[in-house]
């Protein structure tokens, strides 16, 4: 069930999981999606092969590869073997098979049947592709006409800003301060301070938070947050910034970036430092004057906190009645957050967070007049990828005022789950790995009755 | 079978039915009370007739080999001490680890991701090649938690090494020459005497450590073990940076034995709270009270 069944340790496992970590974005680069290719939602009819002859690698199934698969499995990539050639997929056809007749691989959690469908930079295979790799392999895995063999892909070196592909080289860099990350011991936090270089407040138009290529595997997360420009600010204990901060963006294990829509302003402010929160997980390996870096696109200057919608990611909590949670020894939880927007919004990403224990989390609303809604579900986490679900413009929820957000969460401390490093312990909040979490990350464009109303009209008449 | 079976086996197919408000399963309690009501946990806690949930925290490998579990505990009551004494229902096995957990379990509440549990709040160290658990055992208002101590997760792994900004467990002496503690398993004094209503003076030496500027470092008082009320003046304390000395004076309700626990911690640097598991460390007191 994982592409690592036969590791001993979950700890090994979670590496294993987590190496594939940012090459990723099959989607970027050379194969960028376009952002209406989301999953059809209909009946899947995987497995099904009427007609298993007619497949074959070269014209069928090699392009599904280039697209979705040489990204990370390639010299280089952080995929555990390569699949670049025939030779490659054929040898591990029936692990591909399964892999992605179980959503495992492409490594995008995001429930296909329920919710919004339509993301940018949506990683999942459709049921068609699905469809056409099972086929194939159930078929003999047939070789084909060479030349049906579609051109190669140019890939992305590893290290590189995948967002660099759709909008150039960053137009601002923020690097952390160095940290030698140790080879052996428990979770390390680094919240070093750097001046940001901004010098005129701008609208960030996409962000990618870039660890280093010998350190990305033991950065569990790099939170930024813009602070006023003083060197000496100390972030608080939850890693904010306190008055006056601004969250620059949030980054977690396999996450590519933040992609901010054309109508709303991320506010990149004028003279202020960016204050890091990095979260190193000592892997086995030391990692000598590791430094991550922030990458910003910024709109141009025309784009200004004055014209358009501000913009915020925040974290919205997930707590028990408790006003935390613990779960017990090979025990289950489930925990729910509610926030009440008191004015007109707009949703436009959405990302789970948690640790090694959540295995589920939805986002629904609930609207003022009593309708309840399933915006988004991930039914089968995997701690090793944390991606930042972007709607798409034409779809992102838009909330009139008084629209209640639910956000829900499940856990399981069973032997079931193959990430718990021990289903004898209890399971609290803590900001260990082995320790748990429950909130999710959310950009929110916070709008007014007449922005709200001028983007519903444009919006097709359910 | 689908991956998700597997996965979550019928957990989720009951999470899955369960609407806004439900009543979501955890792990039932070996023994329910017939006075207590169902634990629901999207609801908030109850004041009272919840248990005491013990908590392994983690390991520490020594240079000798030996390895060092550290314990802590969540009381899973909103308001309210519980006090369990040291014998079936509050049990350390194998028996020879017995008798340093406390007994003393006040509600806590740290910020941020600290959450409501008390963290390392004691340890013991089994030698190299020890094979096994130590198993923490809790009994409390018909529940009963177990955990085990054991050094088998790197998840779980802990370290005596400098933070990511350098800090370091502190120095604890009660003593200014005296044996030190820099870690967990801490230092122990006494037994010390006093008098049931007489305040007894209690001075601690604390020392900062770390790859970094010095800073202050601050002592809290617990009461670990013990029959009757414990107050203390101050219960906490700061130090100028560096470290220093500072006094509590002690005031104990009812005659016994009592063993006392003080926390030097330099939480409030960003590499340091409750939540990371570092750094602080314990240091313990014992004390014999008489009647006045």
């Amino acid at each position: 069930m994982r592409p690592a069944p036969q590791v001993a340790t979950p700890r090994l496992r979670f590496w294993l999981a987590t190496a594939w970590v940012p090459a990723a974005a099959v989607v970027l680069g050379a194969a960028v999606r376009p952002a209406d290719a989301h999953v059809p939602d209909g009946k899947r009819t995987l497995g099904a092969s009427p007609d298993s002859s007619a497949v074959t690698f070269t014209r069928d199934v090699a392009s599904i590869i280039q697209k979705n698969c040489q990204l990370c499995h390639s010299p280089g990539g952080i995929g555990p073997m390569p699949l670049l050639t025939f030779e490659h997929v054929r040898r591990n056809g029936p692990l591909i098979k399964q892999m992605v007749q179980a959503r495992e691989m492409p490594p995008y959690q995001y429930d296909t049947h329920v919710g919004i469908q339509k993301l940018q930079h949506d990683w999942r295979l459709s049921d068609g592709d699905i469809a056409t790799v099972v086929r194939w392999v159930d078929a003999g895995m047939p070789m084909g006409d060479p030349a049906d063999m579609p051109p190669a892909t140019k890939l992305p070196a590893a290290g590189e800003y995948r967002l660099a592909a759709e909008y150039g080289p960053p137009d601002l860099i923020v690097k952390a301060k160095k940290y030698t990350v140790p080879a052996m011991g428990q979770d390390r936090w680094w919240r070093p301070s750097v001046p940001s270089g901004v010098t005129s407040d701008r609208c960030i138009k996409a962000i990618e938070t870039l660890p280093s290529v010998a350190g990305r595997s033991v950065t569990h997360h790099a939170n930024s947050i813009f602070v006023p420009g003083n060197s000496n600010v100390q972030p608080d204990e939850a890693g904010g910034g306190g008055p006056g901060s601004v969250r620059l963006s949030e980054y977690a294990l396999g996450k590519i970036g933040e992609v901010v829509p054309p109508d709303a302003c991320r506010i990149a402010p004028a003279g202020s430092n960016v204050l890091f929160d990095i979260h190193y997980y000592p892997n086995g390996k030391e990692v000598v004057d590791d430094q991550v870096e922030v990458g910003i696109w910024f709109h141009p200057p025309e784009v200004t906190p004055k014209t358009h919608y501000r913009q915020t990611l925040g974290l919205y909590a997930l707590q028990s009645g408790s006003g935390d949670f613990e779960i017990e020894p090979r025990g289950t939880l489930m925990t729910q957050g509610f926030h009440r927007f008191n004015t007109p919004v707009r949703i436009d990403s959405w990302q789970p967070h948690g640790h090694l224990h959540l295995v589920a989390k939805r986002l629904e609303v609930l609207y003022p007049d009593g309708r309840r809604e399933t915006l988004s579900m991930v039914s089968n986490w995997n701690p090793g990828w944390h991606h930042s679900h972007v709607y798409a413009e034409d779809v992102a929820p838009l909330l009139p005022a008084g629209t209640v957000m639910i956000n829900t969460a499940w856990y399981d401390n069973t032997d079931k789950n193959p990430f718990n490093p021990d289903p004898d312990q209890w399971v609290g909040i803590g900001d260990r790995t082995a320790d748990e979490m429950s909130h999710a990350w959310i950009a929110v464009t916070q709008l007014d009755e007449a922005g709200y109303q001028k983007l519903l009209a444009k919006r097709p008449k359910k | 079978m689908t991956f998700l079976e597997v996965r979550m086996g019928s957990a989720f197919r009951q999470f899955a039915m369960a609407g806004l408000g439900a009543v979501c399963l955890v792990g039932v309690p070996e023994v329910a009370s017939a006075q207590t009501l169902p634990r629901y946990p999207l609801g908030p806690s109850a004041a009272g007739g919840a248990g005491v949930a013990p908590f392994f925290d983690g390991w520490y490998a020594n240079p000798d080999g030996s390895v060092t579990l550290s314990f802590g505990f969540l009381n899973r009551n909103a308001r309210g001490v519980v006090e369990i004494p040291i014998g079936p229902d509050n049990k350390v096995e194998p028996a020879s680890y017995d008798g340093l957990q406390p007994t003393h379990f006040p509600v806590m509440n740290y910020r941020a991701f600290g959450g409501r549990r008390e963290r390392g709040v004691f340890a013991v160290r089994v030698p190299k090649g020890f094979k096994g658990d130590v198993t923490w055992t809790l009994r409390y208002n018909g529940f009963t938690y177990s955990v085990p101590g054991r050094a088998t997760s790197d998840y779980y792994k802990l370290s005596y090494t400098p933070q990511a900004a350098g800090s370091m467990m502190p120095v604890v002496r009660f003593a200014p020459d005296g044996p030190e503690s820099k870690g967990r398993e801490g230092v122990t004094t006494g037994p010390l005497t006093a008098t049931v209503g007489t305040p007894l003076a209690i001075k601690v030496w604390m020392e900062d450590r770390g790859e970094r500027a010095p800073i202050p470092v601050a002592m809290t008082w617990f009461k670990h073990q013990g029959p009757g009320e414990v107050t203390f003046e101050p219960n906490t304390a700061k130090t100028a940076p560096g470290g220093g000395e500072a006094t509590t004076n002690v005031r104990f309700g009812a005659p016994g034995d009592y063993l006392l626990r003080v926390r030097v911690d330099n939480f409030g640097i960003t590499d340091s709270t409750p939540g990371q598991q570092c750094c602080w460390t314990n240091g313990y007191v014992r004390v014999r009270v008489r009647a006045s």
